[in-house]
């Protein structure tokens, strides 16, 4: 999607439409979490420090962060996403892989698709999407950006050769900053470098991911599409643009990061046996922590219990980014228990009645508080 | 103290109070034995505070009554590794003096008046059961009992005395076992009988207890524990608190499909169709028809199992789904060599029958 929150807001808003919006905390260390396509022109982009973007375009708008509204536009984004492919691959609120094999007979060709679904988002929605299409994964998300907003790329096999080599090396997938440093001091600056190094001095500056960057710098990507039903774990989580002080307001946002887990594994079938945690603190010290639970279960309160008795666990410190994830999930065989446990019936039909109207609204309509501790 | 000792008899009491000897434990003193020498028998106990066990050895020679309390896996270590058919202990201030023909090990005791006391046998049994009878209901029952459940109940096997009848139950939630058996006599039970939730450690321990068949257990119930009594051993256990589930209301009465064959045929062709599950698809299939019974199995990975079993089928077809494992473990411990499994509908229960006294109810498996 582009320019997701910056856009919902201005879908929203009427009176932001055409201008530049900052989407993010304005204080002395908020980020950017979403810029529009009008406050880019002046070099705003997200992750940007709220600051230095307002000294780049002052004239911008800047709105809060409302997350509980962006889930609900996300949800009906993926709605559409599954109506053109049983495989879809979240990747983040925003985006998502769609694995296209096997369908052109009942769809149609790929570019005709993608043309559809951009239809289908912007009737729906109001809002506009890249699609990038290709052969693989890195190359479809390459594509994706070339043309944002808006865009539709191809991305053909044959065209690999004169795309990515006058491309910098930090398209490549995983190439942050320190690895984009790292090569940038042996003199490879662009893909076509890289494909110049020889094997050996690659792994030399690389070590074992050289085989993995040199495959993708040919536009080689063996990894498949893996949807949530398929997946090893389902998770969410959300970097704060600033330190967060107050444990219950992390609270808040753990639950709806569970709540829509725990959605997701309902909605495939699947059940978990754990739950784990990331928390990065304010020194960026980063844990994760894991539990098993006594038995599988896609029950919002279950998964809740369990997250919330890890979280309570940890000495609490400011926080910078919470993250929950379902682990050790099974869909098989379920095996029927002889005595019902009322407390987990009950919790049952709620999840289900909860699930039935989110998903007649086509949002997250209803969802649950927490307690303050 | 001093007394000297079979190192044999000496041993195999070591090995049974070692059951109960604490494995981790914030009080070193339940790491611990007690030795008693009185009255002609050398007297072992041990307790971990939950379970507690008296153990007597009456083949030693009492020199010097007295008592000790000696570290339980070392004391136990030097009578299994000793090559003497006796040892002599000899307690001399606080030090432990055992000794062989070439051998001579000096272990440091602790004080006695530390070590939590271990009851004994004391007054009439409410009731007793001959040991290769009560080893047969726990043998029947133990193995579903859940291990570590959060429904505590669950982790016990629950002991009923009623009306000159003796019942054992064990579930794990998912499956249920039922042992049943007639007592001699109704003891000292009243006309409400007796019932209490026994931890599954202690029943092993009780089971490992008997050697005689014949030789009589008894059994005294209170408010919060319970005594087993042999000729050679008092085992008293705290009961599991919390509440057994209503099990009775989950035996099925109503089933109207029926299912009769040689229970060793039925354990093999359910070993075999078992062969080709998995973690994610662990159910084998079962399709009961007039024809007899057909189970079928697939593991996404490997492949598929089919395995055609003849046998005796009343009642209108049905295909229901079984964890395999649930079944072998039940017909593994069936005394009579016909079962009968009733079935009313593949979301129902199934009720699986071993001669008059034993009862099996196993919920079956949603198949994907």
């Amino acid at each position: 999607m582009d320019a997701f929150f910056a856009s919902v807001e201005q879908l929203d808003n009427p009176s932001l439409r055409g201008k530049p919006v900052l989407v993010g905390h304005d204080g002395p260390r908020g980020v950017v979490a979403a810029a529009s396509y009008e406050s880019r022109k002046f070099g705003c982009r997200s992750a940007l420090p709220m600051a230095i973007a307002k000294r780049l375009c002052p004239q911008a708008i800047i709105v809060p962060v409302r997350m509980h509204r962006y889930l609900e536009m996300s949800d009906r984004v993926f709605a559409i996403f599954d109506e053109f492919s049983p495989l879809v691959e979240p990747l983040s609120v925003d985006e998502a892989f769609l694995d296209l094999n096997g369908t052109e007979r009942l769809q149609g060709a790929p570019e005709a698709v993608a043309r559809r679904m951009k239809k289908r988002i912007r009737d729906e929605t109001k809002l506009t999407a890249s699609i990038g299409v290709a052969p693989n994964k890195f190359l479809a998300k390459l594509a994706s950006d070339l043309e944002k907003p808006d865009g539709l790329t191809i991305v053909h096999a044959e065209d690999v050769d004169h795309i990515l080599p006058p491309l910098p090396v930090s398209k490549l997938w995983g190439i942050g900053r320190v690895t984009e440093a790292k090569l940038e001091s042996v003199g490879i600056r662009t893909i076509a470098d890289l494909r110049r190094v020889p094997r050996e001095l690659l792994e030399r500056h690389l070590g074992s991911e050289a085989e993995r960057y040199w495959n993708l710098a040919h536009g080689i990507d063996h990894r498949v599409v893996t949807p949530d039903r398929d997946a090893k774990s389902i998770g969410h989580e959300q970097t704060f643009e600033v330190n967060v002080a107050d444990p219950d307001e992390i609270r808040v946002v753990l639950m709806d990061q569970v709540e829509h887990v725990a959605q997701r594994l309902r909605k495939h079938g699947i059940q978990a046996r754990g739950i784990s945690l990331k928390i990065r603190y304010g020194d960026f010290q980063t844990i994760t922590r894991s539990r098993t639970l006594a038995t599988s279960t896609n029950s919002t309160q279950e998964l809740w219990q369990a997250a919330r008795d890890v979280f309570n666990e940890w000495p609490f410190q400011p926080v910078r980014l919470i993250g929950v994830s379902a682990e050790r999930l099974s869909s098989g065989d379920e095996q029927m228990p002889l005595f019902t446990d009322p407390e987990r019936e009950r919790q049952k039909k709620l999840d289900a009645v909860a699930d039935q109207i989110n998903q007649k609204f086509q949002k997250r309509t209803i969802g649950r508080g927490v307690r303050p501790k | 103290m001093k007394v000297i000792c079979n190192r044999g008899a000496l041993l195999e009491a070591l090995t049974v109070a070692g059951n109960v000897v604490a494995a981790r434990t914030p009080k070193p003193v339940l790491q611990c034995v007690k030795l008693t020498a009185a009255d002609d028998r050398l007297t072992i106990a041990a307790t971990d505070l939950e379970v507690a066990i008296r153990y007597s050895d009456p083949q030693v020679q009492i020199e010097q009554p007295g008592e000790v309390l000696l570290p339980a896996d070392k004391f136990r270590d030097i009578v299994r590794e000793s090559i003497d058919d006796t040892l002599s202990i000899e307690v001399v201030n606080d030090q432990a003096h055992i000794k062989g023909q070439d051998s001579h090990f000096k272990i440091y005791t602790q004080a006695v008046s530390d070590f939590p006391p271990v009851p004994d046998f004391e007054g009439e049994p409410d009731f007793e059961v001959p040991g290769g009878l009560l080893k047969q209901l726990i043998g029947q029952t133990l193995f579903a009992a859940a291990r570590e459940s959060t429904r505590y109940a669950f982790n016990g096997v629950l002991i009923v005395a009623k009306n000159k009848k003796l019942n054992l139950v064990s579930t794990d939630g998912r499956r249920l076992a039922m042992a049943k058996s007639d007592l001699a006599a109704n003891g000292k039970l009243g006309k409400d009988g007796a019932q209490a939730i026994v931890p599954a450690k202690a029943l092993n321990l009780v089971d490992k207890l008997i050697d005689d068949p014949e030789e009589p257990v008894q059994f005294q119930m209170r408010e919060n524990q319970i005594i087993f009594h042999t000729s050679s051993a008092t085992l008293t256990s705290n009961l599991v608190e919390g509440q057994f589930p209503p099990y009775e209301d989950v035996i099925p009465k109503d089933a109207d499909k029926t299912m009769t064959a040689a229970t060793a045929d039925f354990l093999s062709a359910i070993r075999r169709a078992a062969l080709l599950t998995t973690e994610e698809s662990k159910g084998v299939r079962m399709s009961f028809t007039k024809k007899g019974l057909q189970l079928t199995s697939r593991s996404p990975e490997s492949g598929e199992a089919e395995v055609n079993f003849a046998c005796k089928f009343d009642g209108a077809d049905v295909e229901i789904g079984f964890n395999p494992t649930f079944l072998t473990e039940a017909l593994r411990v069936v005394d009579s060599d016909e079962i009968s499994l009733e079935l009313t509908a593949p979301n129902r229960p199934g009720l699986l029958k071993g001669g008059q006294n034993f009862l099996y109810v196993i919920m079956p498996v949603n198949l994907q």
